[in-house]
């Protein structure tokens, strides 16, 4: 009992981590973030900049908000739609074969493959694991 | 804070940080328009002849020989983290504001190359095109692009 508990406090710290490390390079360079994102050619060309603005911030509440356990229900459901999001949008752009950057840590140096998305299934694998485990009267 | 199911908090809290974001962008050093400006338009010309292609061999050669100005149709920040050594930088979707800045160096050279990020992205050709109407007759595409020059290991730099 004990050591599941162990096990899923560090699934809970590390998936806060990733959102973490995940924000940061995109809260300093929105513009590169804002240009990885209009590379997917999924969204209208208008809401490009806004989401570039937005997401990083969303990012990084989750990400603190999962290491402090604060609210656990909620971001653990927030970080589960968003992982949802981006695999499908890696996996939406590596069918159409655009060959993007992935914007996924910033920087964007990465060219998208099954790496992307196999690391980001796991990475909603643990998202999920959190909020199955999380019982609904936890708040902190 | 009483919430009816946690769907509705994440909306708020997502809302809650989204406004953080859009008051940062503000102040941030690094700020973006809120509303990103589309690309112009494609412009459509049968008057405009089909521009000649070339491959990496050829782009080598060429830009060995150094007769023929790179210029860079992808967004100023693609280009500032690495671009084709020598190239000029000239953003098809901020041509408007970048073209006066860069249009005396354009013809300093006798002919234009023009690249961007690779095979399937079409910016090099409407810059073609608009520079064609703007008077520059002399223009090849190198379609391979930043992709192509990267993997042939030939010179880049960076600006920043």
């Amino acid at each position: 009992m004990k050591f599941k508990n162990i096990l899923l406090n560090l699934i809970r710290i590390g998936l806060g981590i990733i959102f973490i490390y995940a924000a940061v390079p995109k809260i300093l360079r929105p513009d590169e973030f804002a240009d990885a994102i209009n590379n997917y050619r999924i969204l209208p060309v208008f809401l490009v900049n806004l989401m570039a603005i937005c997401l990083p911030y969303v990012e990084l509440l989750i990400g603190v908000f999962l290491i402090f356990g604060f609210r656990l229900k909620a971001v653990s459901f927030g970080s589960l739609v968003l992982m949802m999001i981006f695999i499908i949008a890696i996996l939406s752009a590596w069918i159409r074969g655009i060959n993007v950057n992935c914007g996924c840590f910033g920087k964007g140096e990465e060219i998208i493959s099954y790496k992307e998305i196999i690391r980001d299934i796991i990475f909603l694998l643990m998202a999920l694991i959190t909020f199955l485990k999380t019982p609904k009267w936890r708040t902190l | 804070m009483i919430y009816k199911n946690y769907i509705g908090e994440m909306i708020f809290w997502g809302i809650v940080a989204s406004i953080f974001g859009l008051v940062i962008n503000l102040f941030h050093p690094n700020k973006i328009d809120y509303i990103r400006k589309p690309p112009p338009p494609k412009i459509e010309d049968s008057s405009i002849p089909d521009f000649m292609e070339i491959d990496v061999d050829t782009a080598k050669t060429m830009w060995e020989m150094g007769e023929y100005l790179f210029v860079d149709s992808r967004t100023e920040v693609q280009y500032k983290k690495g671009h084709i050594k020598g190239a000029i930088n000239l953003s098809w979707e901020e041509f408007e504001k970048h073209y006066p800045k860069v249009k005396d160096k354009l013809k300093t050279k006798p002919a234009l190359v023009i690249y961007c990020a690779g095979e399937e992205c079409d910016l090099s050709h409407s810059l073609a095109k608009k520079l064609y109407k703007e008077g520059f007759h002399e223009i090849y595409v190198f379609f391979g692009g930043w992709e192509a020059w990267v993997s042939e290991n030939l010179p880049v730099e960076v600006s920043q």
